[in-house]
């Protein structure tokens, strides 16, 4: 998956806004303003039968879950991540 | 016997293929009928007409989970039904039938063409008995409307024809066909964690055409469970109907935040400690597949045989395929 045109990379930590001005789309409750490693980067995915138009690139982000070494991963769009910190 | 544990909520099940049930009539196969109407392609007076062939009655048993069983076999026969005629399939030939005159029709931009939500009366025995009535008459009404199409030339009959053919139709047989590829051919394996959609065109799966797919690999450390928890989104395309404990919220709301302990109380299935266990949310236009780990003792199965292994509760992540009770040697 190539990410060198993507705003993320693969190891990147950040912090999901669910706020922010572009990313209008659905984001579960238990991942806002949450911050986790994007372990997938998708680019932009074209889904006509159920949405118009396509969305910012998306990424799969990979949060904690409290109490266990488990982990829970949310399929979140560029326009509602910024960077928390830069990987190295 | 039962291959997985499955919840023993029959009340909870019950309902929830109510809401199923209710969906597909009130949202599928209405509006389409509707539709056709107004276009002139069937009328009242073909269901005046009909005459139904006799059918096998389901026979009576008082056990609710055979009860439960059967009407979601029924459920799956109306589907599949409804899919056959559908616009979205192809089968109307020379038919304007378009996704969003249905999606009028049913009331999805105007409230005016809303369907009434019916009173259920209470008691868990009541309310099988009006879903076993319900689907008895929502099939009569699809087979009276496919009757009605085919009898007016509306329907290509060698296209309904191939579509009832299992390989290409949404269902379990998609996913354990995969997975027993996938168990015995490691390139196909590599093509398919790459590329999903484009891997099974090999096997002649149609790749479906919701979002992307994305198979995940479970693994000697790892071990992947999905959910949506906004919508209930599933591979529907390829794999048929999401099993209805799938769309409540006493999965959805657990899975995410107690993996193990929500798989051990509702499917009594317990990961082994040294896994680490990813929770997938499919929030947006990427579906997941789960692919389990081969079982043990399998080397001398056939590909047909091992796919007899895979369960719809294994592509999800809340359990393991079946083992082989025996294993089968040609001596």
């Amino acid at each position: 998956m190539t990410t060198t045109k993507y705003r993320f990379h693969i190891g990147d930590i950040v912090r999901v806004n669910a706020n922010s001005a572009k990313g209008a789309h659905r984001i579960p409750d238990y991942v806002k303003g949450r911050t986790g490693e994007i372990v997938e980067c998708y680019g932009q995915v074209s889904n006509p039968l159920d949405h118009k138009g396509v969305y910012s690139p998306l990424y799969s982000v990979k949060f904690e879950i409290n109490g266990s070494r488990d982990k829970v991963t949310a399929d979140v769009h560029e326009d509602s991540l910024e960077l928390a910190n830069p990987s190295p | 016997m039962k291959p997985n544990s499955h919840m023993h909520d029959y009340d909870a099940h019950a309902r929830a293929l109510d809401d199923d049930l209710e969906y597909y009539y009130t949202k599928r196969l209405m509006p389409l009928v509707l539709q056709l109407f107004r276009k002139r392609y069937i009328d009242l007076y073909d269901f005046a007409r009909f005459k139904p062939r006799s059918k096998k009655v389901p026979s009576k048993t008082k056990d609710l989970e055979l009860r439960l069983r059967s009407l979601e076999d029924r459920f799956d026969e109306l589907v599949k039904g409804i899919n056959r005629i559908g616009p979205g399939w192809a089968a109307l030939k020379n038919v304007d039938v378009l996704t969003d005159d249905v999606r009028k029709e049913r009331g999805d931009y105007d409230n005016f063409f809303h369907f009434a939500k019916r009173q259920r009366s209470p008691g868990l025995d009541k309310l099988i008995q009006d879903l076993e009535q319900d689907i008895t008459n929502y099939q009569l009404v699809l087979d009276v409307t496919t009757s009605a199409l085919l009898r007016n030339g509306l329907i290509d009959k060698r296209v309904t024809k191939r579509l009832s053919t299992k390989r290409r139709y949404p269902s379990l047989l998609n996913g354990a066909t995969i997975v027993a590829r996938a168990w015995v051919d490691p390139e196909f394996k590599k093509k398919l964690l790459k590329n999903a959609r484009e891997a099974v065109r090999e096997l002649d799966i149609p790749p479906g055409r919701l979002g992307q797919l994305q198979v995940v690999e479970n693994t000697e450390k790892l071990h992947n469970v999905i959910v949506c928890t906004l919508c209930s989104c599933y591979p529907y395309d390829l794999l048929g109907n999401a099993p209805w404990w799938y769309k409540q919220d006493i999965y959805k709301t657990r899975i995410v935040s107690n993996p193990r302990g929500t798989l051990l109380e509702m499917f009594k299935y317990k990961v082994p400690e040294e896994l680490e266990v990813r929770v997938h949310d499919s929030t947006s236009d990427i579906r997941y597949m789960v692919l389990p780990r081969r079982p043990e003792n399998t080397d001398s199965l056939s590909e047909k045989q091992l796919g007899e292994l895979v369960t719809r509760e294994c592509l999800i992540g809340v359990g393991e395929p079946k083992v082989p009770t025996e294993v089968i040697v040609k001596s």
